[in-house]
């Protein structure tokens, strides 16, 4: 099985890099796939959900390609769309970095609701993704530790992998898309 | 008796090693136990074997441990005052076959 990362800047990243973490290769923000800023460019694009943001139906009905939570009132309000992710075949992006960023009784919070979360979105047969979404090299991680994370999510171990490997299909559009959920 | 199996692993860190191994060594066992408490840290029971360069170095854990440990150095963004990110580059059970 080949994993993929996404990751939010380039600096730093190569090959060599990609492979030594145990990665076919990692795709940029920027250049391979884009985040959403608005409603209007929805379509085809991921959406990082903050709770400082206006609610994810918008960018649902705009055709948004999967949708990655930042912080724990996201992960949260993301359960009340799921229903509506399922009709949209829109995929849930674990975002590794804002668990590994988070401290202390926030991260411990974090972790109960995403593993919730991703519950949710397993029984409902939601694509799920697992990326770093790395901002800089100290988040990046090698896909052993990024599956560590999504066992620790309650993934079976199976499930981590393919939601690594799925990366590059789901978020990206690159690939073979038969074995989708 | 029944000896315990272990895990041997090569990690890399992103910002230079500066400390001696000793301090590097307590430092980490410090990290490990602030995020798996206590108990978590018996299962893990993790030791620094070497330092390889100023990037590398080989740490050893507990098999039943393991998955917790990977765990563990994808969450440690600090030791001490040096602000680093841990990546686990292989693991082997034995050490003649992690360095090969």
């Amino acid at each position: 099985m080949d994993y993929y990362d996404l990751v939010r800047t380039s600096t730093g990243m190569d090959e060599s890099l990609a492979k030594r973490l145990g990665f076919k290769s990692i795709f940029v923000e920027g250049k391979d796939f884009y985040f959403s800023r608005d409603p209007g460019t929805a379509n085809g694009n991921v959406m990082l959900y903050s709770s400082q943001k206006e609610g994810a139906g918008p960018y649902l009905k705009n055709g948004i390609r999967a949708i990655a939570p930042q912080d724990l009132e996201s992960v949260k309000e993301l359960q009340k769309y799921v229903r509506d992710m399922v009709d949209y075949g829109t995929a849930f992006v674990i975002d590794a970095s804002i668990i590994e960023m988070a401290y202390g009784t926030y991260r411990a919070l974090l972790m109960g609701k995403m593993a919730e979360c991703t519950e949710l979105m397993i029984k409902r047969n939601v694509n799920i993704c697992l990326a770093t979404l790395a901002k800089s090299s100290i988040e990046n991680l090698a896909a052993v530790q990024l599956i560590a994370i999504g066992e620790a999510l309650g993934l079976e171990e199976d499930e981590a992998r393919k939601a690594v490997s799925s990366n590059k299909h789901i978020v990206v559009g690159k690939g073979n898309s038969s074995d989708k959920r | 008796m029944i000896r315990d199996k272990k895990r041997y692993m090569l990690l890399e860190t992103t910002a230079d090693i500066v400390v001696e191994k000793e301090e590097l060594e307590r430092l980490v066992k410090q990290a490990v136990l602030s995020l798996v408490g206590q108990l978590g840290y018996y299962d893990i029971s993790p030791k620094l074997i070497s330092v390889v360069d100023k990037n590398h170095i080989v740490m050893r854990c507990r098999l039943r441990g393991y998955k917790r440990m990977l765990l563990v150095f994808s969450l440690i963004k600090r030791l001490g005052s040096m602000e680093t990110g841990i990546y686990t580059l292989k693991s082997s059970g034995t050490l003649k076959a992690l360095l090969k």
